[in-house]
């Protein structure tokens, strides 16, 4: 079990998986032939290479038993993503203003916490910078405040 | 001769006129600034100023254009060496060794070297593309698609080469990225691939997202995880210029980078990426001690950088001679370009002269203001280093954000960030290397055209691209470098690298 959780099977497997969704996905596309390419041709081609290449990274991982992943802290990333994905949710309805201050705020639990005074600087040192340099500097068509429909 | 000089003192009147001058300066400090923000690159800094040229004259445009092209290349350079993360694909192997540098405390000799590189590179291939354009147009019209498939592999190829760690991880990366590269309308035949019916699809998954995600997401992350929160300390700046040792490492890597680059840059499909990565293998094969390399070798900037600038100077030759943009960046040129009225292609030297020789001026001049806006500013920049992470990456989180959303005002882009963030957080933990995946993402689509296009020529005959002399060099030099890798000696040597 354990030689199937070490970092090149993991490598391997994950990249034969993404080939048999390409292959899934794809399975409708027209193939033709090396003389007249249809859609389809590429994408199989790359998800048959993929698939042979990861074949053989997992056959060595298992043969190698080589190091297992790094236990990795996923808090960072997971809340940065989240941060991410408010941001796509609130640009274009809430403003720029309050889209800034709820991902400054999901974006802040990532790191370090600086205390009240110094996140309320930040956060209205990160209003100023987005709404100067977008809204006022490159004049991007993006509200300032939420939209009322 | 005389017809060289008579058509450059012509451009330099054009392009020394006060009213161009600013508009050059305009594009400079505005490409700059914008691309100096972390996770603002080149190509998002480049779209968010296409609109204002729309109001200038079509000179004015272009040359400003081509000020904010330069400006955010350099501009990119230099957040890739102080925060680690590329604005373009072809300042990522700057972060290698110039973000090495500056967690020494060398980021002021990485910074100088970057712009001296860069300086000098454009100043010569400048040169070159007035000199040597037309002949060099002739060469790579002789080009047929066999001709590209193959140089394309090859490229793709000393990728992986230059990544660390494991050359079959880098493979797998290439392949995916190519397959991610297919996402889109396929051009032949019109037909949706992967686009799971969102219209921000039809035009390929774009690059930005992509970039943005894996390298400024992932790498926030990154940093937060190593330091529980606290962000990278780095070491304090004491010295801004480099050292006289550093000038004697740098100078021969940066005219060989140029050439380098000036050489993959005028072929299509080439161009500052390709020309980037293969200077830094170059510097790495040729150096004495190539372990330096991914520890701060001044060498492995010096190369990419003068190779990166050499190269995006020399795509305006495929670009105003042939109209075939050889980036992404070059394509928003050509769109630009069109909007003015201008057609780009042979016709432009002939009936536009102002244009094609003032452009060139115009070149030389940004790169010159370049350096002497930017060497002085040089410790603004290190000084961005000093403020506390907690500070910084809310406001790296937000530009990057903004700067995906900016290139199409597309809120799906802005998801798709977020997803390749915790996909290339998993990929950097599972030891893949990133920048050949970004490679074939953005070289794929080309790949798969032109590989179309001569097997259709061909008739599907696969021995064409052995059969070509051109192409049949390119595929035995990519052979030899597979060799290369493979053999055992190599490989220990190269285990060196992976950290």
């Amino acid at each position: 079990m354990s030689r199937l959780l070490a970092r090149d099977t993991l490598t391997g497997l994950i990249a034969i998986a993404i080939a048999c969704l390409a292959l899934w996905f794809g399975r409708a596309l027209p193939v033709g032939d090396a003389s007249f390419m249809e859609a389809g041709y590429m994408p199989r081609l790359l998800a048959a290479l993929v698939i042979g290449l990861g074949a053989i990274v997992v056959i060595r991982g298992i043969l190698a038993n080589g190091p297992r992943m790094e236990s990795s802290v996923w808090r960072p990333i997971l809340l940065l993503c989240l941060a991410v994905v408010v941001f796509g949710a609130l640009v274009g309805r809430a403003g720029l203003v309050l889209t800034t201050v709820a991902v400054t705020l999901v974006t802040s639990l990532a790191g370090e916490w600086l205390g009240a005074r110094r996140f309320a600087g930040l956060l209205a040192a990160m209003v100023v910078m987005m709404v100067g340099l977008f809204h006022f500097g490159l004049a991007l068509p993006i509200p300032l405040w939420p939209v009322l429909r | 001769m005389t017809d060289l000089i008579a058509n450059l003192t012509f451009g330099f009147g054009v392009a020394l006129s006060m009213e161009n001058l600013l508009y050059a300066l305009l594009g400079c400090v505005l490409g700059t600034l914008i691309g100096v923000l972390p996770g603002v690159g080149p190509l998002a800094t480049f779209a968010m100023l296409l609109p204002i040229t729309f109001y200038l004259p079509p000179i004015g445009a272009i040359i400003m254009l081509s000020g904010v092209y330069y400006g955010a290349q350099y501009g990119g350079s230099t957040t890739a060496i102080l925060v680690n993360i590329p604005g373009e694909a072809s300042s990522v192997v700057t972060c290698l060794d110039g973000h090495m540098m500056a967690r020494q405390g060398r980021a002021g000799a990485a910074l100088a070297t970057a712009a001296l590189a860069s300086l000098f590179a454009g100043c010569v291939v400048t040169l070159l593309v007035a000199v040597a354009g037309p002949p060099l147009v002739q060469v790579a019209l002789a080009f047929g698609p066999a001709e590209y498939v193959s140089m394309i592999l090859v490229g793709l190829l000393s990728a992986v080469l230059l990544t660390q760690g494991s050359v079959l991880n880098g493979l797998l990366m290439v392949l995916i990225g190519v397959l991610l590269g297919t996402i889109g309308t396929d051009v032949n035949t019109g037909t949706q691939r992967f686009t799971f019916g969102w219209t921000e699809l039809a035009d390929g998954l774009g690059f930005v997202p992509v970039a943005i995600g894996m390298f400024g997401l992932a790498e926030i992350a990154g940093n937060l995880a190593r330091t529980g929160g606290k962000g990278l300390k780095i070491a304090q700046v004491s010295r801004l210029w480099p050292s006289r040792e550093d000038f004697r490492r740098a100078w021969p890597a940066t005219v060989r980078g140029t050439a380098l680059g000036a050489a993959l840059g005028v072929l299509p499909g080439g161009g500052a990426t390709i020309a980037s990565f293969a200077a830094y293998s170059l510097e790495r094969k040729i150096a004495k001690d190539p372990s330096r390399f991914g520890q701060g070798a001044i060498e492995g900037v010096a190369g990419p950088e003068a190779a990166n600038n050499a190269g995006a100077q020399a795509t305006f030759i495929p670009m105003l001679s042939l109209g075939i943009p050889p980036n992404g960046l070059m394509a928003l040129m050509l769109g630009a370009m069109i909007i003015h009225g201008i057609t780009p292609g042979p016709l432009v030297m002939q009936n536009q002269p102002e244009l094609f020789w003032g452009l060139i001026a115009s070149m030389w001049i940004g790169n010159v203001m370049l350096v002497v806006l930017n060497l002085p500013l040089i410790g603004l920049w290190v000084k961005l280093l000093s403020i506390r992470y907690a500070y910084l990456f809310p406001a790296i989180l937000l530009l990057c954000a903004m700067g995906t959303y900016s290139v199409n005002a597309s809120t799906l882009e802005v998801y798709l960030m977020a997803f390749f963030g915790i996909a290339g957080y998993l990929l950097r933990k599972l030891d893949c290397p990133l920048a050949p995946l970004l490679l074939g993402l953005v070289l794929g689509p080309q790949l798969e055209e032109q590989l179309r296009r001569a097997l259709l020529l061909g008739d599907g005959d696969w021995m064409l691209f052995i059969e070509h002399p051109i192409s049949a060099g390119f595929l035995g030099f990519g052979a030899l470098l597979v060799l290369l890798i493979v053999l055992p000696a190599m490989r220990r040597r190269r285990e060196v690298f992976g950290d």
